[in-house]
C-alpha cells in the first residue's frame, strides 16, 4: 500500500472524523482548510522543532512549507494510512529538504521557550535549554539522513521498524544509520566542553 | 591500564546497571573517561529535555495571513498552466493541456504557496481618516523633499512633512522626523523614502533604496487589524508594532537589524515570512533558492553600537502644536574642512555629523563635538524661540606619550655588557688619583625606541667630574629593549681594589 509520495507504507487507517475533514479539504472547502491548519499546526510544529532544533529562526518558514506541501498533496490522499502518520512523513521529507539545503539557516534566540518551563527553577531551565541548544549544534554536524533517524529514535523514542516505515528505508538500513549516528553523536558530545557541569 | 572506553559504549553503560564490568573498572581509574561519561550523560539528559520542549506558538501575523489567505478567492492561473505551455511543443500536447487545466483548477483548492496575499497590508480605510504630520528633528547635509503635486526641492526643516511626501538624502546627509510619542524615522545617506501612509492607526513607508532606522512606540493591537507600521522595500514587507529597527534596501535584497521588539519580514509576493526577535539581523534575498533568509543574533555590544548610530533625536511628544511651541532649532557647525568627520552629540547622545540642524526642547543643552585627533569641545547652549547658530573651533590633541620602563634584568644585562667601557672611565681618572672612590648616579631618558636620548649626572660623590662626563658620553649610545619614553636613574659605585 503506498502513500501519495509513493515511498512509504501506511501504518494505520484514518479515523472517520479525519476522513471527513480530508474530504472537505479535497472538495475545496475553505473553512475545512482553516480547521485542518489549526488542528494539526501544534503537532507539525512540535515534530519540526524536534527534528530541526528549538533555536532556528526559520521554523515558521518550514512549517509553512509543510502545509503548502500537505495542501498540495491532500488531493491524492486516499485515507490508506492514518492522517497523522501521513502528515508526519511530509514533515520528515520537508525537514530533510531543509536540512540538506542549509544547516542552521538562522539562529535567532527564542527566549520564550525557556520562559515557558514552569516546572523548573529559572537556573535549571536555562541550563537545560543551553544543553538542548548544544546537542542540536552537534546534530548539525551529522548528515541529514542520520540525523533524522537519530532524532526519531533518541528523542521521539520510536523503534527502527517504525522509523523504517516513516522514512521509507529498509529496517537494516535504519539500524545501520542509527548505529553510525549514535557513534558520531556521542563522539562529538565527548569532545564538547559545553556539556560539562553535570546534569541539573 | 586498559584502553579508554568509547563514548557510544559509555552512553550504553550509563543506562544500565548490568554488564560492562571491565569498562566500569577502567572508569574508576581514568579521570578522562569520567569526564567523557559526564558529557555523554549531559547529552542524554538534553535529548530527554528536547522531547519535552513546548510547542512553539503560532506567529500571530502568520496565522492571520493564513486565515486571510483562506478568504481569498482561488486564482485561476496555476502552475499547471505554465507547465502546460512548457510542454506545449506540439499542438496536440498544448491542446491536451488546455483541456486538462481548467478541469484541474476547478477541482483543486488553491494550493497555498501564497499564504499571505500579494499586498496584505494595503491600507483599506473606509472612514475619512485623520492624517498625521511629521516634524523634522534633525537634518545633516543636502536633503530634498517632494510633496504631492509639487516639484522636488531642498528640504525646509522648519516645515512639516505630510502623507505622500518623498525624502531623498545625498551622500553624507541624513534626516530624522517624528510623528508621535516615541515614533519616527531616521533616513541615512543616499536613501529615498516615501511616506505613503501617515495616519494614527497605520503608517506605511516605502524604501526603494538606502537605509532607514525606525522607532515605533509599543502599542496594544487587536487581532485582525493591519500592522501599525509597515516598511516596503522592492522585495519585502516589514511589519512592526512596538520596536526599534533598521531596514536597508539594495535592489531586491532587504537587510534588517532589530534592536528592540520583533518585526516580521514578508516577501512582497507573500511567498514566506520570517520573525526576527531583537537583538538580531537578517538579510533577505528575493529568490528563495538563493538563500532567502540569512538571520543571526547580534551581540549586546554590537546592538548597543548600532543603536548609537540609530538615534532619532525623538522629542517629548504630546501633540504637534505644543511640541512646535515648546521647542526651538539650533544649527551646529564645526570650524573644520568640509570633508572632516566631526560628530555632534547633544546631551551626551551622538546625533550625526557636523554641520547639523536639530530641533530640541527649550532650555539648556550640552553640545559636544568630537573628531579623531582633536580635543573634544563641549558647550552649554540655551535653545529658545529664535533659531540658534553655534560655530565651534577645535584644537588638535597633543600626541599621547606612552611610557614603558625597561625591566631591571634588561638594564643589568646591558650594563654587564658595557662593563669594560664603564670601568675604563673610572680607571682613566684613577691613574691621577689612586685613592679615587665613590658613586656617580646617572639619569637617562629613553626615546620612543628605547634609545638614550639625553643623559645627566644626577649626583656624584667622586672628586673627579671627568668620570661622570665619560659615563654620560658612553651612555649616549645605549639602547634598552622594551623601554619607551622612560627615565632610568642608576648609581655606579667605584672603589679601587
Amino acid at each position: 500500500m503506498k502513500t501519495p509520495s509513493g515511498k512509504i507504507q501506511a501504518i494505520g487507517t484514518a479515523s472517520s472524523e479525519e476522513h471527513l475533514l480530508v474530504q472537505r479539504c479535497q472538495a475545496g472547502e475553505r473553512e475545512a482548510l482553516g480547521e485542518f491548519y489549526r488542528r494539526f499546526r501544534p503537532d507539525v510544529a512540535r515534530n519540526l522543532q524536534r527534528m530541526l532544533g528549538p533555536s532556528r529562526g526559520d521554523l515558521e518558514d518550514v512549517l509553512q512549507d509543510v502545509f503548502i506541501e500537505v495542501f498540495r498533496a491532500l488531493q491524492r490522499f486516499r485515507g490508506d494510512s492514518k492522517l497523522s502518520t501521513w502528515l508526519y512523513r511530509v514533515c520528515i521529507n520537508v525537514g530533510l529538504q531543509r536540512l540538506r539545503k542549509v544547516k542552521r539557516l538562522a539562529e535567532v534566540p527564542d527566549e520564550r521557550v525557556a520562559e515557558q518551563r514552569h516546572d523548573q527553577t529559572p537556573e535549571r531551565g536555562l541550563d537545560a535549554r543551553r544543553r538542548v541548544d548544544t546537542i542540536y549544534r552537534l546534530l548539525d554536524q551529522l548528515s541529514p539522513k542520520k540525523r533524522v533517524v537519530f532524532v526519531l529514535h533518541e528523542i521521539e523514542g520510536r523503534e527502527p521498524r517504525e522509523i523504517a516505515s516513516l522514512v521509507g528505508a529498509p529496517v537494516l538500513t535504519v539500524r545501520t544509520r542509527l548505529h553510525y549516528a549514535r557513534k558520531e553523536f556521542f563522539a562529538l558530545a565527548a569532545a564538547e566542553p559545553r556539556l560539562d557541569g553535570g546534569v541539573a | 591500564m586498559s584502553r579508554c572506553v568509547s563514548p557510544s559504549v559509555l552512553a550504553r553503560l550509563g543506562t544500565t546497571a548490568d554488564g560492562f564490568a571491565s569498562e566500569r573498572r577502567h572508569l574508576e581509574g581514568c579521570a578522562a573517561c569520567r569526564t567523557v561519561l559526564g558529557r555523554v550523560a549531559a547529552a542524554q539528559a538534553a535529548l530527554v529535555d528536547a522531547r519535552e520542549l513546548p510547542v512553539p506558538e503560532a506567529s500571530e501575523v502568520r496565522a492571520e495571513a493564513t486565515l486571510r489567505w483562506l478568504r481569498v478567492p482561488p486564482t485561476p492561473v496555476s502552475r499547471r498552466w505554465q507547465w502546460g505551455f512548457g510542454f506545449g511543443l506540439t499542438l496536440a500536447a498544448a491542446a491536451a493541456a488546455f483541456v486538462l487545466v481548467p478541469r484541474w483548477t476547478q477541482k483543486q483548492p488553491q494550493v497555498a504557496k501564497i499564504l499571505v496575499p500579494a499586498t496584505p497590508s494595503e491600507p483599506a480605510l473606509v472612514a475619512a481618516p485623520k492624517v498625521l504630520h511629521a516634524l523634522i528633528t534633525l537634518r545633516a547635509g543636502h536633503v530634498e523633499r517632494q510633496a504631492v503635486g509639487h516639484d522636488r526641492g531642498v528640504l525646509d526643516e522648519r516645515g512639516l512633512l505630510d502623507e505622500g511626501d518623498v525624502l531623498v538624502t545625498s551622500a553624507g546627509a541624513s534626516v530624522a522626523a517624528q510623528w508621535g510619542d516615541g515614533s519616527g524615522v531616521l533616513l541615512h545617506a543616499g536613501s529615498e523614502l516615501h511616506l505613503s501612509t501617515l495616519r494614527p492607526d497605520q503608517q506605511v513607508l516605502e524604501l526603494p533604496s538606502g537605509r532607514v532606522d525606525v522607532r515605533v512606540k509599543p502599542q496594544a493591537r487587536t487581532p485582525g487589524q493591519p500592522p501599525l507600521l509597515t516598511v516596503r522595500t522592492p522585495g519585502h514587507l516589514v511589519h512592526v508594532r512596538g520596536t526599534w529597527f533598521a531596514v536597508s534596501a539594495q535592489g531586491l535584497e532587504t537587510s534588517i537589524e532589530v534592536y528592540e521588539g520583533t518585526v516580521e519580514v514578508t516577501e512582497r509576493d507573500g511567498a514566506s515570512s520570517t520573525l526576527l526577535h531583537a537583538p538580531s539581523r537578517g538579510v533577505f534575498g528575493r529568490d528563495k533558492h538563493a538563500g532567502r533568509a540569512r538571520t543571526q543574533p547580534m551581540t549586546v555590544d554590537e546592538a548597543a553600537r548600532l543603536r548609537q548610530r540609530s538615534e532619532l533625536n525623538l522629542l517629548a511628544f504630546t501633540d504637534l502644536s505644543s511640541l512646535l511651541k515648546d521647542s526651538g532649532s539650533l544649527m551646529v557647525t564645526a570650524d573644520a574642512p568640509a570633508d572632516a568627520q566631526v560628530t555632534v552629540a547633544v546631551d551626551a547622545v551622538a546625533l550625526g555629523m557636523s554641520p547639523l540642524w536639530l530641533r530640541r526642547e527649550h532650555g539648556r543643552h550640552l553640545i559636544e563635538l568630537s573628531r579623531r585627533g582633536f580635543d573634544p569641545v563641549r558647550r552649554w547652549v540655551t535653545i529658545g524661540d529664535e533659531p540658534g547658530d553655534l560655530r565651534l573651533g577645535m584644537i588638535r590633541s597633543a600626541p599621547k606619550i606612552v611610557e614603558e620602563q625597561p625591566e631591571l634584568a634588561v638594564i643589568e644585562e646591558l650594563l654587564r655588557q658595557r662593563r669594560s667601557q664603564i670601568r675604563s672611565c673610572y680607571e682613566r681618572s684613577l691613574k691621577h688619583n689612586p685613592e679615587l672612590a665613590g658613586t656617580v648616579t646617572l639619569r637617562l631618558h629613553l626615546d620612543d625606541s628605547g634609545r638614550v636620548s639625553t643623559s645627566a649626572v644626577d649626583s656624584e660623590t667622586l672628586s673627579e667630574p671627568a668620570v661622570g662626563r665619560c659615563l654620560r658620553n658612553e651612555a649616549a649610545g645605549w639602547s634598552f629593549p622594551g623601554g619607551r619614553n622612560a627615565t632610568i636613574v642608576y648609581p655606579f659605585v667605584f672603589r679601587a681594589q
